[in-house]
C-alpha cells in the first residue's frame, strides 16, 4: 500500500510533473526499493518502446510524383488566375459595351464636356482681366522705381515749396508717397521747373496732381 | 539533386523562388517533402490525407513566397502550415460526420500505386499511432506529435503553435499521461 505513493511518483515522473524535491525523494526510494524499481524499469521500456514505433517514418508512396504533382498544380494554378484576370479584363470590357452603359457613359461625357468649357470660359474671361489690371499697374508700378537723385531732387524741392506753407512733415510725407503711386517719370521734370514761389499748398499739390495724370 | 545543388542553402533557395525560379522551388520541395509528408502523416495517420496537406503546405508556401522571410528556419514555417492545414481538416470533418477514420487500403492503392510493403508499413504504423493517441484532442496530440515525435524544442514548438510556453508543457503533460494510461490498458501493466 505504502508503495502506491512512489508509483504514483514514477508515472508522474515520465510525464515532467514532480517537483525537484519529489524526484530526490524517488530517486533515494527507487535505490533501496526493488519492486518499485522494477515498475519504473518496466515503463521506462515501454514508454521507448512506444516512442520507437511511433517515431518511425513513415513511407511516401511516390516521392516523384508528390513533387510533380505539387509543380504541377503550380503551373495550374498560375495558369488559372492568368485566365481570371482575362476574364476579369473581358467582363469589364462587355460592361462598357452594354447599351445601357454606353448612353450613361456619353450623357456623362457631354455633362462633364459642357462644364469643362464653362470652366475655360470663366478662367479666360478672368485672366485677360488680371491681364488688363496688370498692364495699368505695370504703368503705375514702373515709376515706382525711381532713381534714387531724381527722388532726392523731387522731395527737396517739394519740401521747400510745402515747407513754406507750414505743412506739418507727416502732410508733406503723404503728398509725396502719393505722388510715388501716381506719378509718371516724364513729369519730374516738368514738376521741377513748375513749383513757384509763393504758390499756395493747394495749387501746388493740384498742379502735381495735374501733372502727373497726364500720361 | 546535383552535388551543387544540393549545396544551396534554404536562404538561397527561397530568394530565388522569391524571384519566380520554379526550379529552385523544386529543390525545396525535394529537401523537405519527406518531413511534411511524416509530420502530417503522424498527425492525421492517412497517407492520401498527408499527401494532399503535404501539397496543400506547398503551394501555401509558393503563393506566400513573396512575404517570406529567407533568414528564418523552413522548417518551422512548414510545420506551422501542415500543423494549421491538418487542425482545418480536422474540424472540417468534425462538421460532417463521414468514416474517413478508418484506414483504406483501397484508397492507398489508387492514390499513387504504392508498393504492399509501402502500404502495410504505413498501416502498421498509423494503428501504432492511433492506438495509443486516438483519445487525445487535436491540441494536446499536436504538442505531443511536436515534442515528442518530432524532437523539437518547447521554443519551436510555441513557435508553431502559437500557443504560450506554459500551455505547451501542460498540454504536453496531459498527451503524456494519457499515453502512458492508454500503455497501461494495452500492455496491463498494474500499480
Amino acid at each position: 500500500m505504502k508503495h502506491n505513493k512512489w508509483i504514483n511518483y514514477i508515472h508522474l515522473l515520465g510525464s515532467d510533473e514532480l517537483e525537484l524535491r519529489e524526484q530526490q525523494a524517488l530517486n533515494e526510494h527507487l535505490k533501496v526499493c526493488s519492486g518499485c524499481r522494477a515498475v519504473y524499469e518496466q515503463l521506462r521500456l515501454d514508454w521507448a518502446g512506444v516512442i520507437g514505433e511511433m517515431t518511425m517514418s513513415p513511407h511516401i508512396p511516390n516521392p516523384e510524383a508528390l513533387t510533380a504533382s505539387i509543380l504541377t498544380r503550380i503551373e495550374n494554378m498560375d495558369t488559372q488566375s492568368f485566365k481570371h484576370q482575362q476574364l476579369r479584363v473581358a467582363k469589364g470590357f462587355q460592361l462598357v459595351f452594354h447599351p445601357d452603359i454606353r448612353l450613361g457613359l456619353q450623357i456623362a461625357t457631354l455633362v462633364l464636356l459642357a462644364v469643362f468649357l464653362v470652366e475655360q470660359y470663366e478662367v479666360t474671361k478672368s485672366v485677360k482681366r488680371l491681364e488688363i489690371q496688370m498692364h495699368k499697374q505695370s504703368n503705375q508700378a514702373h515709376v515706382v522705381i525711381l532713381p534714387d537723385r531724381i527722388k532726392k531732387r523731387l522731395l527737396v524741392n517739394l519740401k521747400q515749396q510745402l515747407d513754406k506753407h507750414s505743412l506739418s512733415s507727416k502732410r508733406i510725407e503723404r503728398v509725396i508717397n502719393r505722388l510715388e503711386i501716381t506719378a509718371q517719370p516724364a513729369d519730374f521734370w516738368h514738376l521741377e521747373s513748375g513749383a513757384n514761389e509763393g504758390d499756395s499748398e493747394l495749387s501746388i499739390f493740384e498742379r502735381m496732381k495735374d501733372n502727373w495724370r497726364r500720361p | 539533386m546535383t552535388p551543387s545543388e544540393s549545396q544551396r542553402t534554404d536562404v538561397q533557395l527561397i530568394r530565388d523562388c522569391q524571384s519566380h525560379d520554379q526550379a529552385a522551388f523544386r529543390y525545396l520541395v525535394e529537401r523537405y517533402q519527406a518531413t511534411a509528408f511524416r509530420f502530417a502523416f503522424r498527425l492525421s495517420c492517412e497517407t492520401m490525407l498527408a499527401e494532399d496537406i503535404c501539397q496543400k503546405a506547398f503551394l501555401r508556401v509558393w503563393n506566400y513566397r513573396l512575404k517570406l522571410n529567407p533568414e528564418a528556419r523552413f522548417a518551422t514555417l512548414l510545420y506551422t502550415i501542415v500543423s494549421q492545414l491538418w487542425i482545418d481538416e480536422t474540424r472540417s470533418r468534425n462538421r460532417r460526420p463521414s468514416s474517413k477514420d478508418s484506414i483504406d487500403l483501397n484508397q492507398d492503392l489508387i492514390s499513387n500505386e504504392p508498393s504492399i510493403e509501402t502500404i502495410s508499413h504505413n498501416q502498421d504504423l498509423a494503428r501504432r499511432i492511433k492506438r495509443l493517441s486516438h483519445k487525445l484532442p487535436p491540441k494536446q496530440r499536436l504538442v505531443f506529435t511536436l515534442r515528442d515525435l518530432e524532437d523539437l524544442s518547447i521554443a519551436e514548438v510555441v513557435q508553431i503553435t502559437g500557443i504560450s510556453a506554459g500551455s505547451v508543457k501542460t498540454n504536453l503533460s496531459l498527451a503524456r499521461r494519457k499515453l502512458r494510461q492508454q500503455l497501461q490498458a494495452i500492455t496491463g501493466i498494474e500499480s
